[in-house]
């Protein structure tokens, strides 16, 4: 198991290479750069390819690309990834600041999904093809179709209308520091992702129920005469909980960085948002350490998930 | 409240009653040189905004200059004596490149900085060019090559806050001429206080300056050439007067932003900047002007990324104002908050435009570059991307009002015209002129449209738009439309090798636009990208006309320049039109502009900073919760 685990490790630290490289590299292949991009708003009058040249030497990219290669990887080595060529912040200090908002919006949106996907997925393959089946998994489509920015925005319409609560976009709570304030500001896009995302985990789960239900195993446990509450919780849902745990795990290191649309839309600056912004933008420190960041967080998630696996299943930890 | 239904249709501020005061002006009077005097009984002067969003506060204030506190003209509609108080919640834009305002490319920088600094004059109205006294309190221009400013006594740098306790400040100190001739003459120099280059935005405008004579309390400046225009380049939202020692002590560090680094004499003390989250100011005490600014302090948030989270941010009143790119989104939300809330339209200074460029083949070739300029439905661009907001402009456009040419004149005007048998001889003239330069035979011809123009919602059509315009013109299927970014658009532009695009161009620097029509047209000027060479119909003229101190001569002149560029396809540089964006403010937010409902078309960052103010009387004030700013 030691062994496994070193492993991937070493892989692990391959694909952060790789990605950084893939980074390094995508961003620089769009057109223009971010001293350009400051030029959009001006008075093209007083636009001179000496302007354009100062600009650039001032963030250091009058370098040629393989000296800026050299300098990003040596610095992502040594861990510093360099300052936003917006804020001139370290992207350390740019990422803990975005940070706790998406895991907030994180947690909220993961735990809204699976309080509902958990029950609704064993309810649905309990009654298999029953109408409460039928209803969940109607809804579980509808929930899969509805994009979140459709249900945000409903919601939004009927909260302003109704002036039912105070949407704090100006001055972006944290839980932590006015709980009420935030709840109310991260309510909408907690339950449209949450609602988004439990579609396809009720799915899996109702999925992997039913095939374990069927095995022998659990065919002996209720013979035992063990109530079918028991049979469900402890025996079955152990087994049938294995995917969807890789995909829960997973699904919370995604929504870190994914979640441009509702952080958008409620004024959330998190790091989805960020990443947006950053590439628009173009600046190239923020995305790539952004993005070095992310990869490290989702691989080493997948190890965890995998280490886990052993831990809750005795065959992949002997195997 | 205003009726922007017919903002548009509005007549305009007569040229007599403009170039009235630019001849007092030049006749010496001081403190009356006015070039475009806003009249009294002449309401009609046309509006529009901050150059694309340099200005969170948007449209922005008349006043009487900011000497009368008893004279507001207020968007809310009515003559209200304002109230002093309150504070405004705004949103910023989020790149800010500088501190300082001489280095800065962008306007949103120098729009945080406008509220800290002074200038040596301002726009009392942006729209024709009126100035007031800002640093200096009279000047005259005694000929087309003088200009005297006399300084305003007592002003005094900032003496509390982030940039006073900055170790390199001297806070609290009187301005003196001193102060004035440093902030120019390190711009002329083009260098930092070391000696080391740099690169100073408007550089080349200060070197128009042979030499400046400093006596008591007054600079006498003698100009390379004569050039009336030079005075109201005084009043350019860049050249804001900083405090030279700390000037000197983060001139090298300008990029990194932080409130620290300003030091003004302007309205606001800036007490906190951190981009992309928050930049707060609180009023300056010791204002020279005592009843301005009539608000306490200002908060500006982040910027929103989506037009929901600014509605909500607007309708639970947690910012005043709100506009998007697509009015039709604006229109709609006031219509459902119609009592309680009022549009103020300003005319946005982006001029919009299609370009070719004459030095590649084919569009080296005048009669495909006449061809595209009769070919473009400027009209129909109006109605099918801006909602009908907006008005057709030519080689000066209509915000720069006292220069362009009369709106009644390009309703018959080919490439113009309003009527359809009208339109349909332009294209037949189009199509010849096409077929004659060999069009057909030219293969795909690719149209760039601006990534950030197409990206907006409403508009991500143009692309179609303007290829399947050429395309029906001329009968063809050539035309490509497809997306680029301003980042690849900009220093192909720069280094003349440019494709066709279509873009929105802040292409104004002044109201008066003769230096504007220099810069673009003239044969020897650094931006005249199109290689225009015309020295007896171009040239001769606009330095005619850039000497003359007689404004109905010098508008003549202009007026003859932009015909004939006209009728020469404009060269390339197809301009097409300025449009008109609403802003929807609540009603107890009092903006200002020209005539209640209306906002500035450009450069009025130092009015709304000055003249802006919150009634708490009024009914749509409850449930209002008024931001708190970062203290001193």
């Amino acid at each position: 198991m030691a062994q496994y685990a070193i492993r991937r490790v070493v892989l692990n630290f391959f694909v952060l290479w790789l990605v950084a490289t893939l980074v390094f590299l995508a961003i620089r292949v769009l057109p223009g750069n971010y001293a350009t991009q400051q030029f959009a708003g001006l008075n093209l009058g007083g636009v001179t390819p000496e302007a354009i040249a100062q600009a650039e030497r001032t963030l250091g990219l009058d370098k040629s690309i393989p000296e800026q290669y050299v300098e990003f990887m040596t610095d992502t080595i040594t861990l510093d990834l360099g300052e936003s060529f917006r804020t001139k912040q370290s992207v350390w200090s740019e990422l803990g600041d975005a940070l706790p908002y998406s895991l907030e919006l994180g947690m909220l949106v993961v735990l809204v999904g699976f309080s509902v996907a958990i029950p609704v997925g064993v309810i649905s393959a309990v009654k298999q093809d029953r109408l409460p089946d039928y209803a969940l998994r109607g809804l579980a489509i509808t929930a899969l179709a509805a994009p979140v920015f459709w249900t945000a925005s409903i919601a939004v319409i009927f909260v302003l209308k109704w002036d039912l609560f105070k949407i704090d976009v100006a001055n972006q709570p944290h839980l932590w520091e006015d709980p009420k304030g935030a709840i109310q500001w991260y309510l909408i896009p907690m339950f449209a992702g949450g609602f988004a995302s439990t579609a396809s985990t009720m799915r899996l789960l109702r999925s992997e129920l039913l095939e374990v239900l069927r095995q022998d195993y659990v065919r002996t446990a209720r013979a035992k005469g063990l109530a079918e509450r028991t049979v469900i919780i402890r025996h079955a849902m152990r087994n049938a909980f294995l995917p969807v745990l890789t995909v829960m795990g997973l699904t919370f290191a995604t929504l870190i960085s994914s979640q441009i649309v509702l952080e958008s839309m409620f004024n959330i600056p998190g790091v989805g948002r960020m990443l947006f912004q950053s590439i628009f933008i173009r600046d190239y420190p923020l995305f790539q350490g952004l993005v070095i960041i992310t990869t490290f967080v989702i691989v080493f998630t997948n190890l965890a998930v995998d280490l886990l696996y052993g831990f809750m299943d005795p065959r992949v930890r002997l195997s | 409240m205003a009726d922007g239904r017919n903002y548009w249709q509005r007549r305009r501020l007569s040229r007599r009653s403009m170039l009235r005061g630019a001849a007092v002006g030049s006749a010496g009077v001081a403190g009356a040189v006015l070039i475009g005097c806003g009249d009294d009984d002449d309401p009609t002067a046309t509006p529009t905004n901050g150059n694309g969003g340099d200005d969170p506060t948007a449209t922005a204030t008349a006043g009487n200059g900011g000497t009368d506190p008893t004279a507001t003209p207020d968007g809310g509609g009515g003559d209200m004596m304002a109230v002093a108080g309150g504070v405004r919640s705004a949103i910023s834009a989020n790149v800010y490149d500088s501190v300082d305002a001489h280095q800065s490319v962008a306007s949103p920088s120098v729009g945080v900085l406008s509220r800290a600094q002074s200038k040596i004059l301002r726009f009392a109205n942006p729209n024709t060019g009126e100035l007031v006294g800002d640093l200096a309190e009279t000047w005259e221009v005694p000929s087309a090559s003088e200009v005297v400013l006399n300084l305003r006594p007592g002003v005094k740098w900032h003496d509390v806050g982030p940039g006073a306790e900055n170790p390199a400040a001297s806070p609290g100190r009187d301005l003196t001429v001193e102060d004035i001739v440093y902030n120019i003459e390190r711009q002329q120099s083009g260098t930092y206080a070391d000696g080391t280059e740099t690169s100073f935005g408007r550089s080349s405008y200060w070197q128009k300056i042979a030499n400046m004579e400093v006596s008591d309390n007054a600079i006498r400046m003698e100009l390379t050439a004569p050039d009336v225009t030079f005075v109201q380049g005084l009043a350019n939202e860049f050249n804001q007067i900083a405090q030279p020692e700390l000037l000197e002590a983060v001139e090298s560090t300008f990029s990194e932003i932080s409130a620290d680094k300003v030091l003004g004499t302007g309205p606001y003390i800036i007490t906190e900047w951190i981009p992309g989250e928050r930049i707060s100011g609180v009023r300056n005490p010791a204002y020279y002007d005592s009843a301005r600014p009539y608000l306490d302090a200002f908060v500006w948030g982040q910027a929103f990324e989506d037009p929901t989270a600014y509605r909500i941010g607007w309708e639970q009143k947690q910012v005043d104002t709100f506009t998007d790119p697509d009015p039709t989104t604006t229109q709609s939300i006031q219509a459902a908050n119609a009592d309680e809330s009022y549009l103020s339209f300003s005319g946005v200074a982006n001029t919009v435009a299609a370009y070719t460029n004459p030095n590649v083949e084919p569009w080296n070739d005048p009669r495909l570059v006449k061809a595209i300029d009769l070919s473009i439905n400027r009209r129909q661009l109006i109605q099918q991307l801006h909602n009908g907001l907006g008005k057709v402009s030519g080689p000066v456009t209509w915000l720069q009002e006292a220069w362009a040419l009369p709106e009644e004149s390009f309703e018959n005007r080919p490439g113009y015209r309003t009527d359809g048998a009208g339109r349909e001889d332009d294209i037949a003239e189009a199509n010849k002129l096409w077929q004659a330069a060999g069009g057909p035979d030219l293969g795909t011809i690719d149209w760039v449209v601006a990534e950030t123009w197409a990206s907006r919602s409403s508009w991500t059509i143009t692309p179609e738009l303007i290829a399947g315009g050429f395309n029906d013109a001329f009968q063809t299927d050539q035309f490509r439309g497809k997306t680029g970014p301003y980042g690849e658009i900009i220093p192909s532009w720069s280094a003349g090798n440019f494709e066709p695009f279509f873009a929105w161009i802040p292409n104004i620097e002044i109201p008066d636009a003769r230096a504007d029509m220099i810069t673009y047209y003239k044969s020897d000027s650094p931006s005249n990208i199109w290689g225009i060479n015309e020295p007896d119909r171009i040239d001769a003229p606009l330095t005619a006309a850039l000497a003359e101190l007689d404004d109905e001569a010098a508008f003549e002149l202009v007026a003859g320049v932009q015909e004939f560029i006209l009728e020469n396809g404009q060269f390339g540089r197809h301009i097409a039109y300025n449009y008109i964006a609403p802003t929807l403010a609540w009603n107890y937010l009092h903006l200002t502009g020209p005539a209640p409902g209306e906002g500035w078309n450009f450069l009025s960052g130092s009015l709304g900073a000055l003249d802006e103010w919150i009634d708490p009387n009024d009914p749509s004030f409850d449930g209002r919760e008024s931001p708190t700013p970062t203290p001193v």
